[in-house]
C-alpha cells in the first residue's frame, strides 16, 4: 500500500486538479440543461470511459491496436446476452461483460503478444479480431438476435438505486468514470507506469533489464480490455439495445483519435478530448451529418502538426507559463 | 558453491547464413572474474556476447549460469539469473529521465534479489550523471550514455556483467576512471568485456581472450599476447604482413 501514497509532485497536482475541476463541472451540468444534454452528455462520458481504457494500452505502453471496439461490443453483447436471453440480474450482467472482454483479450493477447506479434502487425490482427467477432454477432441469430441485435435490454440498478432516469444514469456514469481515472491514475503513477513507458519506448532493452515485456503488455491489454467492456455493458445498459454495429471499426479508429488528440498517456486528456468531441459531434450532425469527419481530420491534423503532446500538453504548457509569470511578477 | 562457475558456455555456435560467426567456443568465468575478449572487426565478439547474453539463440552449444542451464533467445530469464548486458550507449529508455532509466532497470530484477539493490542516487554520483539527472536520457551525448548504460547495468545487481565496447565515443579521461571501478568489481562481479582500446585492455591487466574466424585461439594474460607474434599477425592483418614485405 505504501507504494501507492508517494509524495505529490507538482505535475501530479496538476492532474488532480484538472480531474477535480473536470468532475465538479461535470456534475453541474445536469442542473443547468435539457434533458437531452444530460442523455448526450452521458453517454460521451461512458465513451470517455472507452477512451481511458484505450489510452491504458496504447498511451502509457504504445502497442496500437486497431480493433478496440470488440472488447466494448463484447461488454455490450454479454450483458444484453446475460439479461434479456438468461434473465440474469443487470448487475451480474455487467460483471459478466467485463469477463467475457477480459477473457477475450486474454486469448487473443496471450497467442499474439507472447508470440513477438507488434506494431503494425499487431494493429492489423487486432482489426481483423474485430471484423471476425462482427461477423459471430451478425451471424448466430438465436443467440445475438442477428443484424436486428437485441432490444429490451434492462436498466442497471446498483446498491438499490434504480438507474433508469436520465440524472440517476448520468451520475452513475460520472462516478464510475471518475473512480476509473482516479484508480488507473494511482496505480500507473509509480515505478510500474515508467515501466510501461519503458516497455514501449525499448522492449528489447526492458528485456535485458529481466522484465517479463509480454506477460506486463498482456496484463495491460486485459485491464485495458475490462475498462472497455464496462464502458459497453454501461453503453448497453443505457442505450437498451445492442446491434451489430457496436463493433465499428470507425469507433475503433475514433478511440485512436480521442487519445491522440487527447494527449497519449495521460489518462484524463483522451477523457476530456473523448467527450468535448463526441459533444460537437451530435450538435454538428444534426446540422449536416457529412460535416463531421471533415472537421474532426482538421483537428486531428492540427493536433499532430502543432500539439502532438495533445490537450494535455497544451495545458500542462499554459499552467507552466502562468506560474513562471507568477514567479516573475513575484520577484 | 565458488566451484560452479558463474556462466559456463560450452561447444557455443552460431551462423547467420553460411557464416559461421561463432564456433565452438567453450568459456568457463567464475564468481569475480574480470576477462577481456579482444579480436579483430568480425571475429565473433558481439555474436559470442549475443549467445551467452540470450539475446540470441544458438545453434548449437549449451549455457549455464550459476549451474542453471539456460534456453538462448530469452534474455529476460538471463537478465533475472544475474546476467546484465550493457549495450553500445544505443540501447536506453530514450524518453525518460536519466533518473528514470536507473529506476526502471532495477525494477525488473528487484523482487528476485535478496540484498537490497544500489541507490540510484550513489549510481547517479559514479557515473557523473548527477547534474542531468532530471534530463531526458534522449539528449545525452554518446559518452555519457556510455556512463547511464554502465550505471544501468549496475542496477540490475548483476553476477556477472557484459560490456560491448565500453570505452567507444567516451572522453579520453574517462576511460581510466572506468578501469579502475571495473577492478574495483574484481572479486565481486565478474566482468566480460569486449573491447578495442588496447590501452584500456592492457591497464585493466586481466585475463584476455583473443577472437579470430569465430573461434578462440588464445587465453592468457594481456602482457604475454602482446608479444606473441601470431596474435599481432591477427590483430594488424595484412598489414604488418605488408610492411614487412617492404622493408
Amino acid at each position: 500500500m505504501r507504494k501507492f501514497l508517494l509524495p505529490l509532485r507538482s505535475r501530479e497536482k496538476g492532474f488532480l486538479v484538472a480531474l477535480a475541476l473536470a468532475a465538479v463541472t461535470l456534475a453541474i451540468v445536469p442542473y443547468v440543461s435539457s434533458s437531452y444534454t444530460i442523455n448526450a452528455m452521458r453517454d460521451a462520458m461512458v465513451l470517455g470511459l472507452f477512451a481511458l481504457s484505450y489510452d491504458l494500452i496504447w498511451g502509457k505502453t504504445s502497442t496500437l491496436t486497431l480493433g478496440h471496439a470488440v472488447f466494448f461490443g463484447t461488454g455490450a453483447y454479454t450483458l444484453a446476452i446475460t439479461t434479456v436471453q438468461y434473465g440474469v440480474a443487470p448487475w451480474l450482467g455487467a460483471v459478466a461483460g467485463i469477463c467475457s472482454a477480459a477473457l477475450l483479450a486474454w486469448v487473443v493477447g496471450y497467442f499474439l503478444l507472447y508470440a513477438g506479434v507488434r506494431s503494425q502487425f499487431l494493429a492489423v490482427i487486432s482489426l481483423a479480431v474485430l471484423l471476425i467477432v462482427r461477423q459471430i454477432a451478425t451471424s448466430w441469430r438465436s443467440v445475438t438476435g442477428g443484424d436486428v441485435g437485441i432490444l429490451g435490454i434492462p436498466p442497471l440498478i446498483l446498491g438499490g438505486i434504480d438507474l433508469s432516469g436520465a440524472v440517476a444514469s448520468y451520475f452513475a456514469a460520472l462516478t464510475l468514470l471518475t473512480v476509473a481515472l482516479l484508480g488507473c491514475w494511482i496505480a500507473l503513477r509509480g515505478t510500474y507506469g515508467k515501466v510501461l513507458a519503458a516497455i514501449g519506448m525499448n522492449e528489447f532493452r526492458a528485456k535485458h533489464c529481466g522484465f517479463n515485456t509480454a506477460f506486463h503488455l498482456l496484463t495491460m491489454f486485459i485491464v485495458s480490455a475490462s475498462l472497455a467492456g464496462l464502458a459497453g455493458a454501461l453503453y448497453a445498459s443505457m442505450a437498451g439495445v445492442v446491434a451489430p454495429d457496436l463493433f465499428s471499426i470507425l469507433l475503433s479508429t475514433d478511440v485512436v483519435l480521442w487519445v491522440a488528440i487527447g494527449g497519449k498517456g495521460s489518462l484524463l486528456g483522451p477523457v476530456i478530448a473523448s467527450i468535448l468531441l463526441i459533444r460537437v459531434q451530435q450538435e454538428v450532425s444534426s446540422y449536416a451529418a457529412d460535416l463531421w469527419p471533415l472537421i474532426l481530420g482538421v483537428v486531428f491534423l492540427f493536433f499532430v502538426l502543432v500539439l502532438p503532446k495533445g490537450l494535455s500538453g497544451l495545458i500542462a504548457w499554459g499552467s507552466r507559463k502562468a506560474g513562471r509569470r507568477t514567479v516573475s511578477v513575484a520577484k | 558453491m565458488s566451484a560452479i562457475p558463474v556462466l559456463e558456455a560450452r561447444e557455443l555456435s552460431i551462423a547467420f547464413g553460411g557464416v559461421q560467426a561463432v564456433r565452438e567456443v567453450t568459456l568457463k568465468v567464475m564468481r569475480g572474474e574480470l576477462i577481456c575478449i579482444i579480436g579483430p572487426n568480425g571475429a565473433g565478439k558481439s555474436s559470442l556476447l549475443d549467445l551467452i547474453s540470450g539475446t540470441v539463440k544458438a545453434s548449437s552449444g549449451d549455457v549455464s549460469v550459476n549451474g542453471t542451464p539456460l534456453r538462448g533467445g530469452n534474455p529476460g530469464a538471463f537478465a533475472r539469473a544475474g546476467v546484465i548486458r550493457k549495450f553500445q550507449g544505443t540501447n536506453i529508455f530514450q524518453g525518460l529521465s536519466v533518473r528514470d532509466n536507473l529506476i526502471v532497470a532495477a525494477a525488473g530484477v528487484a523482487s528476485l534479489r535478496v540484498a537490497a539493490g544500489p541507490s540510484s542516487e550513489a549510481l547517479l554520483e559514479m557515473a557523473g550523471l548527477a547534474d542531468c539527472a532530471d534530463e531526458k536520457a534522449e539528449f545525452l551525448p554518446h559518452g555519457r550514455r556510455q556512463w547511464l548504460e554502465i550505471a544501468m547495468a549496475m542496477m540490475c545487481q548483476p553476477s556477472l556483467l557484459l560490456l560491448d565496447e565500453p570505452c567507444a565515443g567516451m572522453n579520453v579521461g574517462d576511460a581510466p576512471v572506468l578501469a579502475r571501478l571495473l577492478r574495483n568489481l574484481n572479486g565481486k562481479i565478474a566482468v566480460v568485456i569486449i573491447e578495442h582500446d588496447m590501452k584500456f585492455v592492457r591497464s585493466l591487466r586481466s585475463r584476455t581472450l583473443v577472437m579470430h574466424q569465430g573461434a578462440i585461439v588464445r587465453d592468457g594474460d594481456f602482457a604475454t599476447l602482446e608479444t606473441d607474434r601470431e596474435i599481432r599477425e591477427i590483430y594488424l592483418g595484412r598489414r604488418a604482413r605488408e610492411r614487412e614485405c617492404c622493408r
